[in-house]
């Protein structure tokens, strides 16, 4: 291994998990939310829309 | 299938051009319209004046409108300026207020716009609902407006019949339509479907007025800002409340572009020629182009521009339930083409159409 490897490994291992996010993406406000809600509001955002929460106006546009 | 020129929305209005705009297109239109002569005859009475005002436009037209049928008119505010307007001859212009119509059955805020035609002695108001309320306790100056009770009394025993809102219906057997559509087969088993297809559209354009009266009466609100599910709630409803099966709606395929729609139980289906043997060069075909036609304009009239439904599977055709498809006018010719080669199914026509992605262009 050289010597610029070694110094670039040490780098890595200084620079630590604290930088990682922790709750991959939601705030603490959201993580305590009930998980049933969350799982909810995000298939919703997946392939099918939430005729609920659309207008017709809206809807139809993205025919 | 032919392209039908008259699937979407009616052609814009101008309101200097609404003389020369046949009933029909006036019918397609999402606000009242009333022409009067210079004594306040009425001439022409649209279809959402009739749903709005109950009144049937056959028992209105000749009838004076500020005295006889909208009294609460007979005011200064209203019936004085459409005076002074007639009074001025040939220098007038076309003016506009707001008016609170009072009728028995509940009071709605009005925009009105008054448009000249002094030339030819012709007056029209259009008038647009802003909300809907209760009725007056009190009767407001001049009297509420006249109800449709009032005007042709006794009408059932002259074989007349309505519904809450006043609108005349006929009780339609099933072997009628069974009829019909051996008529149509008979007569042009080339061109019936296309026939039944521009029929559908002329009663969805209707549907889709009936509709937003219904949301603004409701809701106070118009049809187009309620949510989807309360949309194709109120079009559910329409239709199967008129026995002809009841749509369910899929919402699953919008991010592909289309809007996929089941009817169960429908009529058309079931009083399509009964076949249980099918001979061997006989192919079953597709029943249901008057509710394809229906759904087309009920959703171009909400979306503004010209979407196209197909039916692409039928009871009438061996299929367990009746299916369509609603997609941008620009992708009916992909829609047609996969029905044209023997594609039957939502499926099939959702690979023809991903195979065809849409171009946002209307065609």
């Amino acid at each position: 291994m050289t010597e610029v490897n070694e110094a670039a490994n040490a780098r890595d291992r200084a620079v630590p998990d604290q930088a990682r996010p922790t709750l991959r993406g939601l705030d603490e406000k959201q993580a305590l939310r009930c998980a049933a809600d969350v799982l909810d509001e995000v298939a919703w955002q997946g392939a099918e829309l939430n005729p609920d929460a659309i207008t017709a106006a809206d809807f139809l546009a993205l025919l | 299938m032919l392209d039908l020129a008259s699937d979407g929305p009616s052609r814009p209005f101008v309101s200097t051009e609404v003389d020369e705009m046949s009933d029909t297109e006036l019918d397609g239109l999402a606000f009242g319209v009333i022409g009067l002569d210079a004594e306040g005859t009425i001439l022409r009475y649209n279809l959402y004046e009739s749903r709005f005002a109950r009144l049937d436009r056959n028992q209105v037209l000749g009838r004076e409108f500020f005295g006889e049928v909208a009294p609460c008119t007979a005011v200064e505010s209203f019936g004085g300026r459409f005076q002074r307007m007639v009074s001025a001859g040939s220098d007038v212009a076309a003016e506009h207020f707001d008016f609170t119509f009072d009728f028995k059955f509940g009071a709605q805020q009005v925009s009105v716009e008054i448009i000249p035609f002094p030339a030819i002695k012709r007056y029209y108001l259009l008038i647009n609902r802003q909300a809907v309320g209760k009725a007056r306790l009190d009767p407001p100056e001049g009297g509420f407006a006249v109800l449709q009770s009032a005007l042709a009394p006794d009408e059932a025993a002259v074989g007349v019949r309505r519904d809450t809102l006043e609108r005349r219906f006929v009780e339609v057997p099933w072997s009628l339509l069974a009829a019909l559509r051996s008529t149509c087969e008979r007569l042009a088993p080339e061109s019936w479907q296309v026939f039944c297809t521009e029929w559908g559209v002329q009663w969805g354009r209707r549907m889709a007025i009936d509709l937003a009266s219904t949301a603004l009466e409701t809701q106070n609100a118009a049809l187009r800002e309620l949510s989807m599910r309360d949309v194709t709630d109120l079009v559910a409803e329409s239709i199967a409340g008129q026995g002809w099966g009841r749509p369910t709606f899929d919402f699953a395929a919008a991010r592909e572009g289309l809007l996929i729609i089941e009817v169960a139980r429908s009529v058309l289906a079931e009083a399509a020629p009964g076949r249980a043997i099918k001979r061997p060069s006989e192919e079953l075909t597709m029943a249901c182009h008057l509710l394809a036609g229906a759904i087309s304009a009920v959703f171009s009239n909400l979306a503004g521009r010209r979407l196209v439904a197909r039916e692409v599977a039928c009871k009438a055709a061996g299929a367990p339930t009746c299916s369509f498809v609603l997609v941008a006018a620009s992708r009916r010719a992909t829609l047609d083409e996969a029905l044209k080669k023997g594609n039957r199914g939502v499926d099939a026509m959702r690979a023809a159409l991903l195979r065809a992605p849409a171009t946002r262009e209307d065609a």
